[in-house]
């Protein structure tokens, strides 16, 4: 199906972006419809394109953003990871708790390596113990949550100390460090997908991982990498939360591993592995986010932005899947 | 490529004789959990005096029984090669629709069929996003949640929906004996086994195995696999829906949050029943096993008063445990 779709097309397209944009306006759905709601959102009120609401929102984007960016490389290389919710909230448990004992950047640290580890272990799973993607991932979400209710016996960890809460509260140049972050990690992930060896092997795992080996690939060793840097971002995400709220909380990432499948899917990108682009997951996140801000701020209930959102994804998938079908580059 | 090695792999040697066949076949029939199950059960009642307490285990069976149900329903979706996430929202969802219409003096069987045609008409929606506009069930389902979610949101403000109703209190009696079980386990019971046969004794249950193992084969050998695909949504959504109205019988009342997680436990219990995920394969019958190791582990942990704070841990050892296990088996086999 799609494996021999892709086997046959080059990994990446060699064109310019904008005359590809010119080519398949229909392609590029999301990035206008982005355009006109935020258009339509500077006309409706006279908050939404203000410095401080748009740095905000670049704020709350980063967070599900970095999660999202891990995610997408995991898909790629063909795999699922759900458990991303459990290591953000593990990960800032553990980074609140260390800060009781040890200074805070070690402890921020400690936080991001769990997250790590979990990654590993999770790789571990699904390339060495051949469980398939999506239960080693349900089961590891059930597992990491329950340690981290260990940990912090249920309650909430406090962790004030200001070497701890700086990372999230600082800025630099009036933009939040989370920000900051999100961004070099985008920038970061995106070089490794498009020009270097290792995105190469994630494209040829995910699109037919039998030709990947003949060509000398393996693809359980890529898989097993891309776990730990999916648990690595969504670890960082949970730290940067943990420092901004000043503490670490079990159960606080429940949702948002389907959420950046979500932002994901929205974006335009495969959840069927062997193609996506870095660039697309960010249009999501931040598709998904400026509407739940300029639904905020017209004042409509969460409820209806509830509703909304839901909408949205299954339209924005939709028309994206028409949309490919139309261009050859899916096959059912 | 899954359906490729599901049309080339031969069912494993029905044939063979030997410890190891056997062995693999009563795996492959779903008989680990079971045994896992009765392992359980055994060491809890040697272990603790209160397990075996009728008490304790018809409580045990009222709470589970819901669940139950939507862990059958869980099951067909992903026997069809399919996952259904909105089963957190149906459950609230037709107990809020069916108490919410009684509380407005419809009658109570009408606010039933009301909360199960709530369910059918979530499922066929889910069904022709997923044939029709081609999107990923996870994410079709996921998105259908969030909408649910939202409209239940918008209707309860968040409140809690209470009814005061005879015939859905005695809908709710809890199981007196062995012999005088609840009307509601009672349902549950009767509905998973007519899914049982369905699935295992008809030529509807054929194609559903045919359909989870290999579309494209499917649609080859002229089976119509989206209305297929779209009825499992269907019966999902409506045996979600059935458990919301049980459970709003057995505790008087509905809220928005009360389906949190249960896509995942039912989704768990799937698993931890031996139905593979990449579908064609498994069934309803070995997830009530899945549901009772659940069921066990959670009262393990009242009867020994271990802290609360290690249920979830020990529940996800356990699952790791059994796919693990199940991974290995499987990989042997083939």
């Amino acid at each position: 199906m799609t494996t021999e779709a892709m086997a046959v097309q080059p990994v990446v397209e060699r064109t310019s972006l904008p005359r590809r944009m010119l080519h398949g306006a229909q392609d590029y759905l999301v990035v206008w419809s982005l355009i006109v709601i935020f258009v339509a959102l500077s006309i409706a009120t006279s908050t939404f394109a203000t410095p401080a609401n748009l740095l905000n929102l670049a704020d709350t984007a980063s967070s599900l953003g970095l999660i999202a960016v891990g995610v997408t490389i995991v898909m790629v290389s063909g795999a699922f990871d759900l458990s991303v919710g459990a290591i953000f909230a593990l990960a800032g448990v553990v980074a609140a708790e260390t800060a009781s004992v040890l200074s805070g950047p070690v402890a921020l640290l400690a936080g991001v390596v769990t997250g790590t580890l979990a990654g590993a272990f999770n790789g571990a799973l699904v390339s060495y113990a051949r469980i398939h993607p999506i239960l080693a991932t349900l089961a590891t979400t059930v597992v990491y949550g329950g340690v981290a209710v260990v940990i912090s016996s249920g309650y909430s960890i406090q962790a004030q100390r200001a070497d701890f809460t700086g990372l999230g509260t600082g800025r630099f140049l009036g933009v939040t460090y989370a920000t900051w972050i999100f961004a070099a990690v985008a920038i970061l992930a995106t070089v490794l997908l498009r020009y270097t060896p290792f995105g190469r092997r994630v494209f040829a795992s995910g699109s037919n991982p039998v030709v990947a080996g003949y060509a000398g690939i393996r693809p359980a060793r890529v898989r097993f990498v891309a776990f730990m840097i999916s648990g690595t971002t969504a670890a960082l995400s949970g730290v940067l939360a943990a420092s901004t709220l000043g503490q670490g909380q079990a159960g606080t990432g429940t949702g948002l591993e389907l959420l950046a499948i979500a932002a994901i899917a929205v974006g335009g990108n495969s959840i069927l592995g062997g193609e996506g682009v870095i660039w697309r997951t960010v249009i999501g996140v931040v598709f998904l986010r400026v509407l739940d801000n300029g639904f905020n701020l017209l004042g409509i209930d969460a409820p209806y932005r509830q509703m909304v959102t839901g909408l949205v994804i299954i339209l924005a998938v939709a028309l994206d899947v028409r949309a490919r079908l139309k261009r050859g580059t899916l096959r059912l | 490529m899954t359906q490729m090695t599901a049309i080339a792999k031969p069912r494993a040697g029905n044939s063979d004789k030997g410890l190891r066949a056997v062995s693999s076949r009563f795996v492959e029939r779903g008989g680990g959990a079971l045994t896992l199950a009765v392992l359980m059960a055994a060491i809890l009642a040697v272990s603790s005096p209160y397990f075996s307490r009728a008490g304790n285990l018809l409580n045990l069976i009222d709470s589970y029984a819901p669940i139950a149900l939507v862990a059958a329903g869980m099951s067909f979706v992903i026997v069809c090669g399919q996952f259904d996430l909105s089963v957190a929202a149906v459950f609230p969802a037709a107990g809020i629709v069916t108490a919410e219409l009684i509380g407005a003096g419809v009658s109570v069987v009408v606010g039933i069929l009301a909360g199960m045609g709530t369910g059918a008409v979530i499922g066929l929606l889910n069904g022709l996003i997923v044939t029709r506009l081609h999107i990923h069930s996870f994410v079709a389902t996921l998105a259908m949640s969030m909408f649910v979610g939202g409209g239940l949101l918008a209707i309860t403000g968040g409140d809690i929906v209470s009814i005061d109703d005879p015939l859905m209190h005695a809908l709710g009696a809890r199981s007196q004996s062995v012999f005088a079980l609840g009307p509601s386990v009672w349902i549950a019971a009767v509905v998973i086994i007519a899914m049982v046969v369905l699935l295992a004794r008809t030529p509807i249950g054929t194609a559903i195995y045919a359909v989870g193992g290999s579309r494209k084969a499917s649609r080859i050998a002229g089976l119509r696999v989206d209305t297929i695909s779209v009825s499992m949504f269907v019966l999902s959504g409506s045996l979600a829906a059935i458990a919301g109205i049980l459970s709003l019988a057995r505790v008087s009342g509905a809220h928005v949050d009360s389906g949190l997680g249960l896509e995942l436990t039912a989704i768990t219990a799937v698993v931890l029943g031996g139905t593979s995920i990449r579908g064609g394969q498994g069934g309803p019958g070995r997830t009530i096993a899945g549901v009772a190791i659940i069921a066990l582990l959670a009262n393990a942990f009242n009867l020994f008063e271990i802290g609360l704070q290690f249920q979830q841990l020990a529940v996800g050892l356990v699952m790791l445990a059994a796919i693990a296990i199940d991974a290995r088996l499987r990989s042997r086999e083939s």
